[in-house]
């Protein structure tokens, strides 16, 4: 495993292992805020709820990606946060316009 | 907390997973197959196969659900009755096999990271073009040196196969859509 | 919520183009126009960089496709595809699989193997970096593109009840 967070000073009680571990921890909860929130994309009786919530889930997945990107120390995740948070927006956009104009527009 | 942050996404994309296979509405189905995406290029991500894990980003989050919803926007919805599909023997029995033989197969698979792993016990392949990628093309990344460069001939015949797909599909659809009155 | 029409099957427009009727979002409009230049920029920006980072001309491709079926979403898809005809997607899926072949080709036709890039430095001076952009950004990014698209195009015609007859000659 790449340390993190080597251009941080050394401080005594801050080690690098301790670093990566607060960010894959935060990530871990992130996660289960995650499925809490896919019972509503499961149960949600319409499918605004639907679409609202994949959309926190989308943007859940940009934090989430990006604190993978600072604890496995590879910047490179944070292109796919970008891509995820460009395109996020066009699935929210294409489901919210089937369900309101369904037959009018599609 | 390694191991906590896999469980923790291995639970959500068993999930989404299951949803997206019990569930009865097409539309609910495809808006949790668009969730499914999402964890699975977080697992891509978290395995540390960035270029797969943007592909999975850029088809699945953008291209995959509108193709669908488009599909099912020509069908008429009917209102589901029950939430749940209720599974059917038949397919619970393939579905029994074919998860068994799975399970035997992945439990023979080496520990993520052990030094067992074929990559590590036998690096010469493997160590080869890490090595000499950037002596011999000039490119930083390995997966461009090696799609483009050392198996250029695969991947030709890749784009060929995406080529032929699409066109044929656009042929195909297009007679069906502009000539019907 | 409680308001929407739960079984509305879908519109079929009449002859007399009835289907003016809908207006496009003022809200899905405004702010595509502000995230469309962003999304093809990163598009072509993977495009390019693809051979010193994550990513690459397929996922390039993918993200420029995408960004085709964000303005077709927001400006109508029926203006978008006259906008961007027929004929332009097919040229580019084509034509890209015909550059990478070319580029697999020329080697050859001097007796080298098919898409030796050695061979363009040791022939021409051409660096064996540019061959492998050249398969990426003239070969499969622009299949990739003109296939999501056209597909793209292709279902929301299929989708779009006898509207009239899109000329599809060529």
């Amino acid at each position: 495993m790449t340390p993190a967070g080597t251009g941080v000073a050394p401080v005594a009680f801050i080690s690098a292992e301790l670093v990566t571990d607060v960010f894959l921890g935060t990530a871990t909860v992130f996660i289960l805020l995650v499925v809490a929130m896919f019972y509503r994309v499961v149960k949600g009786p319409s499918t605004q709820d639907r679409v609202l919530a994949v959309n926190v889930l989308g943007t859940n997945t940009v934090v989430v990606l990006a604190l993978l990107a600072a604890a496995l120390g590879e910047p490179s995740l944070l292109d796919i946060a970008l891509v995820y948070a460009l395109l996020n927006f066009l699935m929210a956009v294409a489901i919210s316009k089937f369900t309101v104009e369904r037959g009018g527009v599609l | 907390m390694v191991s906590a942050f896999g469980i923790a996404l291995f639970g959500f994309v068993l999930a989404t997973a299951l949803a997206t296979a019990l569930l009865r509405d097409i539309l609910a189905v495809i808006i949790v197959f668009a969730a499914y995406s999402l964890g699975m290029a977080l697992f891509y991500a978290f395995l540390l196969a960035p270029d797969v894990a943007m592909t999975e980003a850029a088809i699945g989050a953008g291209v995959t659900t509108l193709l669908l919803l488009l599909t099912i926007a020509t069908t008429v919805r009917e209102e589901p009755g029950i939430a749940i599909e209720r599974p059917n023997l038949p397919a619970l029995v393939v579905f029994g096999g074919l998860l068994v033989v799975m399970i035997g197969t992945v439990t023979q698979f080496p520990a993520l990271g052990s030094r067992n792993a074929p990559v590590w016990s036998n690096p010469e392949v493997t160590q080869y073009y890490l090595e000499h990628s950037y002596k011999d093309t000039k490119v930083h990344n390995a997966v461009t040196a090696v799609l483009a460069g050392y198996r250029g001939f695969d991947t030709f015949g890749e784009a060929v196969v995406v080529f032929a797909a699409g066109i044929s599909t656009l042929v195909v659809l297009g007679r069906e859509v502009f000539t019907r009155e | 919520m409680s308001d929407r029409q739960p079984n509305e099957k879908p519109v079929v427009r009449g002859a007399d183009g009835s289907e003016s009727a809908y207006v496009e979002s003022q809200v899905i409009m405004s702010t595509v126009r502000v995230i469309a230049p962003f999304s093809l920029t990163y598009g072509f920006f993977l495009l390019f960089h693809g051979a010193d980072s994550p990513g690459g001309s397929f996922q390039g491709g993918a993200i420029i496709g995408a960004t085709v079926l964000m303005i077709a979403f927001a400006f109508g898809i029926e203006s978008t595809r006259n906008w961007l005809r027929n004929r332009t997607v097919v040229v580019l899926a084509a034509g890209g699989a015909a550059m990478f072949a070319l580029v697999g080709l020329i080697p050859m036709a001097y007796g080298a193997n098919f898409l030796e890039h050695p061979f363009y430095h040791e022939q021409f001076g051409i660096k064996t970096k540019w061959g492998l952009e050249a398969i990426e950004a003239l070969g499969v990014a622009p299949i990739v593109a003109g296939v999501v698209s056209g597909l793209f195009f292709v279902i929301a015609a299929g989708a779009l009840p006898a509207t009239e007859e899109v000329s599809e000659d060529d």
